[in-house]
């Protein structure tokens, strides 16, 4: 069946595209545009109000990626992107806690159950709740941190926990909440994983006399594989992505020492009003996320192929 | 990408709240916390019973939306009336001819409104904003935490301010308490300091872009405030609290002093209400005229506005003394005409309308008088001042870089 389609085939064909169509319409609306409008608002210097943008070297002889050139002076942009990186690096200790969470837990137990939808609350509650509860948490002067702290005699009468007012600290706490409900989320990923692993292959290893930890690396984790995907992806979605918490519980703060890019992005374009730049931070941060699931993938995918 | 979609949503979604016909009056308010709410319901009974014939509708927006909203709906299909702040955030808008021209309305109430409050509301020879309520800043202390530390008057010099400080600390209590989780509290202080060492035209040429941040002036701005935060007058902890919360540390008794705008002496406890007191700015130079900080609230037409003549009546309405006094009963701010009368029972409104009277300039505040770049960059700086007064020259560089940018 070499060459044209058959007329079935070709029907089928416009009844695939009729039925994508609604979907991809709005994909194209919400998703796509927005991504390629973003790219055309990086060259302009558009203030939101005028009605008329033109991109910056238009009748003027101002380079079209002014923009870009700023954002590479720009102090607090090397501080986000640092304060990226930090993140994508701590954060991703969420996934090996939710794996041992989950391999404690996979157990049928109700026990088990009670304390893994205990484990599980923090994922229901929204960023904007688990921010609020930490900033009480590490709050100095009123804290549950700092109460506790003093009541074991770490910190003297006079002192405080300054935890969050610290330029250098403020961005291990914001890791530490957002890991809270995240772990949670890696946990329930990896118990999916786990109840669907291959039960003879598991019976076997335990004939042949494998040790725990030999079970656990060479059994068990590649059988997970999946999940790991999966999880990993979140991962750094999340760490990239990181917005409301910082947004609730420093603002970037003190003097942008825990912002990230997501956020100085908001700031720059709807605090500040310059949409130009904001979209240059946005298309800076598009093509870090696309490069680093691009190579994930990639390695992904090359694995799974060199298995099969 | 969630995030590249809301700049997507951003540009297409807001399409207009507001579309007026023949005898209408279409009103945008920001106004959306209860108490604000409540007094422009009361007087807008009022004009509705004046003016039965006109068609009132109020679209009210929450305050941080609608900061974004306005420039969005201002130049495209605007409601007959908008709230906004006086300065240079509205003179944004004057400047590209999107606000009618208020001078036949202020015709009609000529000396009832102060030579500073026009200023704030006045571009280019005409006046564009009606000015309905506006606060007062200064230091709200404990009287009884001055006792203890052993301190009987409240400081009038800046000499004085420091010398409380230090007994302060010394008697175990934090001087001056101050919350920069968002960092705006610091920028009072600059604002202060800055017209009281240099003056008020200095510090309204600056904000307004057109001084040098790296100038001697503002490094002696710097420098004074500097001495307060070298004798440990802040807390260290300022930047993890917000300003409620470091207020929480004045009313436990742990904190001595705070500078704020008024609407902190609503949220007094009424257990330490006796205990508490107000006093002006202390004077740094006593050769500078004594200028404050009122941030003013103002009503203004749209050029673009369909029914311009209610709207004009409107401002009429606004503009009268009777009702700004209405306005305010409810909202516990200050009118500005100044034939309205206030509650004279409230000893920190009595302060305010006294020191606001007197003075000769009032500035809206840092980040209503700066460009919001240059704003937010000073703020940062101002936060990172309090924890690092050495780093000055970078952070005044930075601000003058962002300054230079923004008004090439």
């Amino acid at each position: 069946m070499v060459g044209a389609l058959s007329f079935m085939q070709k029907r089928d064909h416009k009844t695939a595209w009729r039925f994508l169509a609604p979907s991809l319409l709005l994909y194209g609306l919400y998703v796509i545009f927005p991504i390629f409008f973003s790219m055309y608002l990086s060259v302009t210097q558009w203030d939101g109000v005028s009605t008329q943008v033109l991109p910056l070297c238009f009748g003027s002889d101002t380079s079209c990626f002014q923009n870009f050139i700023d954002l590479w002076q720009d102090e607090v942009f090397w501080m986000s992107l640092k304060n990226n990186i930090a993140w994508l690096l701590f954060f991703s200790l969420s996934a090996p806690l939710g794996l041992a969470l989950a391999l404690f837990f996979h157990v049928k137990a109700k026990a088990a159950s009670f304390y893994k939808s205990l484990l599980f609350m923090p994922m229901v509650f929204s960023l904007v709740v688990v921010g609020t509860i930490w900033s009480w948490f590490l709050q100095p002067e009123f804290g549950l941190v700092e109460y506790i702290l003093k009541a074991l005699g770490i910190l003297g009468a006079g002192e405080n926990f300054t935890m969050m007012a610290s330029e250098r600290w403020a961005t291990a706490g914001l890791i530490a909440a957002a890991s809270w409900p995240h772990a949670a989320y890696c946990m329930v990923l990896y118990l999916a994983g786990l109840s669907n692993l291959q039960k003879n292959v598991i019976e076997a290893a335990e004939i042949e006399g494998v040790s725990k930890w030999q079970m656990l690396w060479f059994i068990i984790l590649p059988m997970l594989r999946p999940a790991t995907v999966i999880v990993v992806i979140v991962t750094m979605i999340g760490a990239l992505r990181a917005f409301d918490l910082i947004s609730i519980m420093t603002a970037g703060g003190p003097a942008n020492s825990s912002n990230v890019l997501a956020l100085y992005m908001y700031q720059q374009t709807f605090e500040n009003f310059r949409y130009g730049y904001g979209a240059a931070i946005s298309v800076v941060l598009f093509a870090i996320s696309l490069l680093l699931i691009l190579l994930y993938l990639k390695q992904t995918l090359k694995d799974e192929t060199g298995r099969s | 990408m969630k995030l590249l979609k809301v700049i997507g949503l951003g540009l297409m979604s807001f399409a207009s709240v507001a579309f007026a016909t023949g005898g209408e009056l279409v009103i945008n308010s920001m106004h959306s916390d209860p108490t604000s709410k409540k007094a422009f319901e009361t007087i807008l009974a009022e004009f509705k019973k004046e003016h039965a014939n006109i068609n009132v509708k109020v679209n009210t927006i929450d305050h941080e939306s609608y900061k974004v909203q306005i420039r969005t709906w201002l130049p495209n299909n605007p409601p007959d009336v908008a709230t906004w702040f006086a300065g240079n955030r509205a003179k944004f808008f004057v400047d590209k001819n999107l606000v009618e021209p208020l001078d036949d309305v202020f015709s009609g109430a000529a000396g009832q409104f102060s030579e500073g409050a026009l200023a704030a509301i006045s571009f280019n020879g005409k006046k564009y904003l009606m000015p309905t309520n506006y606060y007062h800043w200064g230091f709200y202390y404990r009287k009884d935490l001055f006792q203890k530390a052993g301190l009987s008057a409240a400081p009038k010099s800046w000499d004085e301010l420091i010398a409380a400080a230090q007994k302060l600390k010394a008697a175990g209590i934090t001087p001056i308490a101050i919350g920069t989780k968002q960092a705006w509290p610091a920028a009072a202080w600059f604002d202060f300091i800055n017209m009281r060492v240099n003056g008020y035209a200095f510090h309204m040429n600056l904000l307004a872009g057109k001084g040098n941040y790296t100038s001697a002036e503002v490094k002696k701005t710097m420098s004074t405030w500097a001495q307060l935060v070298k004798v440990g007058a802040f807390p260290e902890t300022a930047a993890a609290m917000t300003w409620q919360e470091a207020s929480a540390l004045m009313w436990q008794g742990k904190a001595a002093m705070y500078l704020m705008g008024n609407f902190i002496s609503s949220e007094i406890p009424s257990a330490v209400r006796a205990q508490v007191d107000f006093f002006p700015f202390p004077i740094i130079d006593p050769k500078v005229p004594t200028a404050q900080v009122a941030p003013t609230d103002v009503y203004f037409i749209p050029s673009k506005a369909k029914n311009k003549a209610n709207a004009k009546v409107f401002m009429s309405f606004l503009a009268r003394a009777d009702i700004q006094q209405k306005y305010n009963e409810v909202t516990g701010l200050l009118p500005v005409n100044n034939k309205a009368k206030i509650d004279v029972k409230n000893t920190f409104l009595k302060s305010g309308q006294q020191i606001l009277g007197q003075a000769t300039g009032l500035s809206q505040f840092f980040d209503r008088d700066a460009e919001p770049e240059v704003a937010k960059v000073g703020m940062d700086g101002f936060v990172e001042f309090l924890r690092h007064p050495d780093r000055t020259d970078a952070i005044l560089t930075r601000i003058e870089n962002t300054r230079k940018r923004v008004h090439r």
